[in-house]
C-alpha cells in the first residue's frame, strides 16, 4: 500500500510527458499555422488598406486634371493628361491652367487648399521607395524640385487609357503590406483596378 | 493530504487537463481577438472611404444642382449684364464676412460660411439632402438619410484682389474681373459645393461660366481656304460632320468637326484643331422641315419684325378676311398667323397690301407694310409706291439696300415671297421667294445702317454694306434663359457674302449673328464682326439656274479674303461647368 501512495513511477511520468510533449507539440504546430495565417491575413488586410488609400488620393489628385478655370488655354482639350505618347505609361502627366494665365507654369505655395499644387505634374512610381509621389515639373530639375509622397507601399503602378479619348484613366497597382520584406513567408500583395473619370472633359 | 490524492486517483484522473485546456482557450482567444480587432480596424478603415465617397457624390450632386439653378436663373441676368443680379440676389438675405474665402484653408472650417454667400440651403441646418434615384409612391425622389450638400456662390476675384469673397489660390498674372465682389463683368461665376456624410466632408470648386460657340459652326462639312481668316477671342470653326482647313487660311482658335479634321493650311490655327469631337446644338432659328412643314423662320423671330416686304404678286387674288382655300389666301393666312395678328385684324392686315379696298387683294407690285405692335388693335403702314421710305427697292426679282439709302435703321425686316419647298423631294424645289441681294455701299463705318434682315428665300451681299444688328437682346426658347442674342441676318435658305472682290473700295462689316437655314459662303474681301451659324437643311437644287438657291451645294465654305471676327457677345453659347477640382480638406 505505502508504494502506491509513494506518488507516480518512473514509467509513467515518462509516458505522461511523452504524452503531453505530444499534444502540445500538435497544439503549438496548430497555434503556428493559425498565427502564421493570421499574420498573413493582417499583411494582406494591410496591402489592400495601402492600395485603397493609393487608389483614393489617385482619384483626387486625377479627375481634377485640366482644370482650366477661366478657358483660356486649350488644355482641357487633349494635352492635360499625358501618358508620354501611347495609351499606357508607368507615370502619368496632368497639365492644367489654375491662375488663368493661358500659361501652364505656374507652382501653387505650400499651405495651399488645393490637392494639385501645380500646373504640370507628374505622378509616377518610386521604386527605391515603393512610394507614389507627385512631381512639380514647373521647378528646376535637380534634388530641390519638388516631388510630393502620395502613397506608400505601392509595387507596381500603370497608367491606362482604356479607349484614348482623353475621359477616364484605368489605375492598375500592386500594393504591398508595410515593412515585410518580399522574402517573408507572411508576404502577400493586393492587385488592385480602377477607373477615374476626368471631370473637366 | 493523502487522503484527497488517494481520492483523485481512486478516479483514474491526473496530469494538468485542465491547465492544457484553459491554456489552449486562452490562446484560441487571443488569436480571434485579433483577428476581429484587424476586422474592426478594416471595417473603419471601409467606413471612412464609404462616408468619403458619399461625401464627395453629395458634393458633386450640389455642384451640378447650381449649374442648373444658374442655367435657369430667369431674373434680369443677362449677357448683357453679366451675373451680377444672380450674385445680388444671393446676398439679399445676410452680408459678406470679410474672413470668407480667406486664410490659410477656409474649406474646413465652418464659420466661414457665412449667410451671404449661401446659394443651396435647405431650412435644415445641415443643407440640402442629396436625393436618391429611388422613387416614393408619389414619384417624389427619395433624400438619402444624412447626406447633405451646400453651395456657395461668389464672384470670380483674384487672390490679390481687395474684393471680398474672392478666390483663394487664384492669381493670374493678367488683369482680371472688377475687384467687386458683387458686379460680374465676365460673365463668371465660382460655387464651392461641400458635400457632408458622417463625418467625412468634401469640397469642390466649380466655375461656372457662359462660353460662346466658335464663330463659324454647321451641320455640315466646312471648308476653310483661301486668304480668309477667323480670329477673335472665340475665332473658331465647328462642323458636325466635317471640317478641311486648306489654302493659307488662318484660324486663332479651334477648329474641331465631329467627322473627319483635314489640316493642310500653310497658316496657322492657333487653338486645339481635331476630328472625332462632340457635335454642337446648333439652334433652330429656322425649323427643320417635317413630313407635314416646310423651313420657315421661327414665329418668335419673325414677331420682332416691324416692316414686312412682300414680293410682287404674293397676296393676290386672297380673300380680304383670309377665309378660303385658294393658295393666296392659303399663304397670306399663313403669314398673318406667324406674324401673330389676331383673327379679327385678318381684313386690316390683307388691306394693308392691297391697291383696292373692296373685292380679293389686289397686289402686282412689291409691297412694304410696317407694323406697330406698340398700338391696340395692332396698326398698319401700307407703303406702296416709295419702297425707299424704308430704304429698300426690288428688282430682278431680289429685294436690295441701294448706296443712297435711308429710313432702314432702326427696323427688323421680314422679307416674304413664295414658299415653293417641296417635302417630298426638297433637292427637286425651286428656290423660294422673298430674297434679298444687297448690292449697294450703304451706311458707313461710322455710321452703320442698324438693320435685321429676316426672309424666306437667301440673302446674297454683293455690295459693300456696313450693317449692325436691330434685333438686340432676343430671349430665344433654344436657349437658356441667361443667353440673349443680337441676330443680323437670318435667311430660310441660303447666306452668301461675296461683295468687294477686287474693288478695293472699303469692306462690308456685319455686326450680330448671320444665321442661314442651308449654306454659307463667305467670299472676297468682307468682314463680318459676330458668329455665323449654318442649319444646313437640304439644299435646294431646282433644275439648275436660277431655280437653285445661290449657294447650290451641300457644304459651307469661308474662302477669298473674308475675316471673321468674334469676340464674344450676345451670341449664342452655353453656360457650362467650365472647371472643377477638389478642395484639400
Amino acid at each position: 500500500m505505502a508504494s502506491k501512495d509513494d506518488g507516480f513511477s518512473l514509467m509513467e511520468v515518462t509516458v505522461g510527458l511523452a504524452v503531453l510533449t505530444i499534444i502540445m507539440g500538435i497544439a503549438f504546430l496548430l497555434l503556428n499555422n493559425f498565427q502564421q495565417s493570421y499574420q498573413r491575413e493582417e499583411a494582406y488586410a494591410d496591402a489592400a488598406r495601402n492600395a485603397r488609400f493609393a487608389v483614393s488620393r489617385l482619384e483626387e489628385i486625377v479627375r481634377s486634371a485640366g482644370t482650366n478655370p477661366t478657358g483660356k488655354t486649350a488644355v482641357n482639350w487633349l494635352t492635360f493628361v499625358d501618358f508620354g505618347g501611347g495609351n499606357q505609361s508607368s507615370s502619368l502627366h496632368l497639365i492644367s491652367d489654375l491662375n488663368g494665365d493661358a500659361a501652364t507654369n505656374s507652382t501653387i505655395s505650400n499651405d495651399s487648399d488645393v490637392i494639385i499644387t501645380s500646373e504640370n505634374v507628374t505622378l509616377r512610381l518610386d521604386t527605391a521607395t515603393n512610394t507614389i509621389v507627385m512631381v512639380d515639373n514647373n521647378q528646376p530639375l535637380g534634388s530641390n524640385r519638388r516631388t510630393v509622397p502620395i502613397a506608400e507601399n505601392i509595387r507596381s503602378l500603370i497608367f491606362r487609357d482604356p479607349d484614348g479619348s482623353r475621359r477616364q484613366v484605368d489605375v492598375d497597382l500592386y500594393a504591398v503590406p508595410a515593412g515585410i520584406p518580399l522574402t517573408d513567408k507572411r508576404y502577400r500583395e493586393v492587385h488592385y483596378t480602377a477607373n477615374i473619370r476626368l471631370r473637366n472633359r | 493530504m493523502n487522503h484527497e490524492i488517494k481520492a483523485r486517483n481512486s478516479n483514474g484522473e491526473s496530469g494538468a487537463a485542465l491547465v492544457l485546456a484553459l491554456l489552449m482557450m486562452a490562446l484560441l482567444l487571443a488569436l480571434t481577438m485579433g483577428m476581429s480587432m484587424t476586422a474592426v480596424s478594416e471595417l473603419g478603415v471601409s467606413n471612412t472611404y464609404s462616408n468619403q465617397t458619399q461625401a464627395f457624390q453629395a458634393a458633386e450632386a450640389g455642384l451640378y444642382h447650381s449649374v442648373n439653378l444658374v442655367r435657369n436663373y430667369t431674373g434680369t441676368t443677362s449677357a448683357a449684364s453679366g451675373f451680377t443680379d444672380l450674385l445680388s440676389e444671393r446676398v439679399k438675405n445676410g452680408t459678406f464676412n470679410a474672413y470668407y474665402l480667406s486664410g490659410n484653408n477656409p474649406f474646413t472650417d465652418s464659420s466661414q460660411f457665412t449667410a451671404g454667400c449661401v446659394m443651396i440651403n435647405n431650412d435644415d441646418a445641415a443643407g440640402h439632402a442629396l436625393r436618391s434615384a429611388i422613387l416614393d409612391g408619389a414619384g417624389n425622389q427619395l433624400a438619402v438619410p444624412g447626406v447633405h450638400y451646400q453651395v456657395h456662390l461668389v464672384d470670380d476675384e483674384k487672390s490679390t484682389s481687395g474684393a471680398n469673397p474672392r478666390i483663394p489660390n487664384f492669381t493670374p498674372s493678367i488683369a482680371w474681373e472688377d475687384a467687386d465682389a458683387a458686379k460680374d463683368t465676365n460673365n463668371r461665376v465660382v460655387v464651392y459645393s461641400t458635400g457632408t456624410y458622417g463625418g467625412s466632408s468634401v469640397t469642390l470648386e466649380g466655375w461656372i461660366g457662359f462660353v460662346p460657340y466658335p464663330a463659324f459652326v454647321a451641320q455640315r462639312d466646312v471648308i476653310v481656304d483661301g486668304n480668309s481668316q477667323i480670329q477673335g477671342a472665340y475665332g473658331g470653326v465647328h462642323s458636325n460632320e466635317n471640317l478641311t482647313v486648306a489654302g493659307s487660311a488662318d484660324i486663332a482658335q479651334t477648329a474641331t468637326a465631329v467627322g473627319t479634321g483635314t489640316f493642310t493650311t500653310s497658316g496657322t490655327i492657333g487653338g486645339f484643331h481635331d476630328g472625332g469631337q462632340d457635335p454642337l446644338y446648333i439652334p433652330k432659328f429656322v425649323t427643320e422641315p417635317t413630313a407635314t412643314s416646310s423651313p420657315h423662320v421661327q414665329d418668335y423671330i419673325v414677331r420682332t419684325a416691324d416692316v414686312i416686304l412682300i414680293d410682287p404678286g404674293f397676296a393676290n387674288g386672297a380673300t380680304r378676311d383670309l377665309s378660303g382655300t385658294d393658295p393666296a389666301t392659303v399663304r397670306l393666312k399663313k403669314l398673318a398667323d406667324s406674324l401673330g395678328i389676331p383673327a379679327a385684324q385678318y381684313t386690316d392686315f390683307a388691306t394693308s397690301i392691297d391697291s383696292n379696298t373692296s373685292g380679293n387683294v389686289d397686289q402686282s407690285g412689291a409691297e412694304a407694310v410696317g407694323i406697330n405692335r406698340a398700338t391696340n388693335p395692332i396698326t398698319f403702314t401700307r407703303v406702296t409706291t416709295s419702297l425707299s421710305t424704308y430704304g429698300w427697292n426690288y428688282s430682278g426679282n431680289n429685294w436690295n439696300i441701294p448706296s443712297n439709302s435711308t429710313g432702314a435703321s432702326g427696323h427688323t425686316f421680314y422679307v416674304v415671297g413664295l414658299d415653293n419647298y417641296n417635302l417630298a423631294d426638297p433637292g427637286n424645289s425651286p428656290k423660294n421667294g422673298g430674297n434679298v441681294d444687297i448690292q449697294g455701299n450703304a451706311g458707313t463705318s461710322a455710321s452703320p445702317i442698324q438693320a435685321t434682315i429676316l426672309c424666306t428665300g437667301s440673302i446674297t451681299v454683293s455690295g459693300n454694306p456696313y450693317l449692325v444688328a436691330n434685333l438686340q437682346n432676343l430671349r430665344t426658347n433654344e436657349l437658356p434663359p441667361f443667353v440673349t442674342i443680337n441676330i443680323l441676318l437670318a435667311a430660310v435658305e441660303d447666306l452668301q457674302i461675296n461683295g468687294d472682290v477686287g474693288a478695293g473700295s472699303g469692306i462690308i462689316r456685319f455686326s450680330g449673328i448671320c444665321y442661314a437655314g442651308e449654306q454659307v459662303y463667305l467670299s472676297g474681301n468682307g468682314e463680318i464682326q459676330g458668329q455665323v451659324l449654318a442649319l444646313n437643311n437640304p439644299n435646294v437644287y431646282g433644275t439648275g439656274g436660277s431655280t437653285a438657291s445661290p449657294v447650290d451645294r451641300d457644304d459651307n465654305e469661308v474662302t477669298g479674303s473674308f475675316l471673321l471676327n468674334f469676340d464674344g457677345g450676345r451670341s449664342v453659347g452655353k453656360i457650362k461647368l467650365m472647371s472643377w477640382r477638389q478642395i484639400k480638406q
